[in-house]
């Protein structure tokens, strides 16, 4: 049977009862459209769903469990990824330079051409903190700013949905990146 | 009725089949490249010709884990107007494959052994 669009509705708001991240939530709902578009035409929608949702997929408990197990595996694999990418940096040959070019920003800059005590404070960290982002787009750089951790960790249907979904799920990490380089570009400039 | 009163369950799985579901999906992927949840549910369901019935509360965290693992890797496409994710093999999960069927054919050699089914082959 093909759903119609108000039964396809109907699945996705009593998913949202028991689903809170997006991951699994679009997993679950493909997975009751494909059972449901398997079955012959005139089957009983709500029978259907009721045991698809019940025996197929374990109730609200099975959903439930699927979810968590899901978020402890995301944060398993960020942490292993951050920890692989961490130790390529440090045997990057990159990390030398990268160092070298802090080291300018922070002593040459800083403390020669911005020689005022009230703003040395603040500016002090400005290279540090450019550094920083760098280093931490550079440790996360393969998968998980694309779009995993969002739809994972993040919960979809909070109040941050109009925020988590133009920002984080529907652009790119090659977005992302270049909005947080031009804002950090832009901090520079206007810091210096 | 689900939509109005819902009723709590749990599930059960076959405990032979709960310790051979991993290599099972691996040797599924293996010979059919990429593979959705209900794809793979419904082809095991099709090759044990309906003996097997894998339920999607033990095939989905074992994905998961694959995938966390590294040996699975995921994809999405739209179908439908909705999200369908495929999950294929990584070359370590195609590595994977042979040592899972490995283990998994001593694991039936020595249960026939250890049961009598048949002869040890020497």
């Amino acid at each position: 049977m093909k759903p119609t669009t108000s039964q396809e509705e109907l699945i996705g708001q009593i998913l949202r009862r028991f689903v809170k991240y997006k991951d699994t939530y679009d997993e679950a709902y493909d997975h009751i459209l494909s059972s449901l578009e398997a079955l012959p035409n005139g089957s009983d929608f709500r029978n259907s769903i009721h045991h698809i949702i019940e025996n197929e997929l374990g109730g609200p408990k099975g959903l439930k469990s699927l979810e968590k197990q899901r978020i402890w595996f995301g944060i398993r694999e960020f942490i292993i990824e951050y920890f692989d990418n961490l130790l390529k940096l440090l045997t990057s040959i990159l990390t030398l330079p990268l160092a070298a070019c802090t080291y300018l920003f922070y002593y040459s800059i800083c403390a020669g051409w911005l020689n005022q005590q009230s703003a040395r404070s603040i500016i002090d960290k400005m290279p540090m903190t450019v550094f920083g982002i760098a280093l931490l787009l550079y440790l996360f750089r393969k998968r998980y700013l694309k779009q995993k951790l969002w739809t994972c960790i993040i919960p979809f249907r909070q109040t941050m949905l109009g925020f988590t979904g133009p920002i984080f799920y529907s652009f790119q990490i090659s977005y992302c990146t270049k909005y947080i380089r031009f804002i950090c570009f832009a901090i520079f400039l206007i810091w210096y | 009725m689900y939509i109005n009163n819902y009723i709590f369950d749990s599930m059960n799985a076959n405990p032979f089949l709960k310790g051979s579901l991993q290599t099972i999906i691996l040797k599924l992927l293996e010979d059919n490249t990429e593979m959705y949840g209900y794809e793979i549910t419904q082809k095991v369901k099709e090759v044990s010709g309906g003996d097997v019935l894998l339920t999607e509360g033990a095939l989905y965290p074992a994905l998961h884990k694959l995938e966390a693992d590294g040996f699975l890797e995921t994809f999405t496409q739209v179908v439908d107007n909705r999200v369908r994710k495929y999950y294929r093999l990584t070359d370590a999960g195609g590595k994977q494959v042979s040592n899972k069927l490995n283990e998994a054919q001593a694991f039936i050699e020595q249960l026939q052994n250890l049961l009598n089914l048949k002869p040890a082959v020497k």
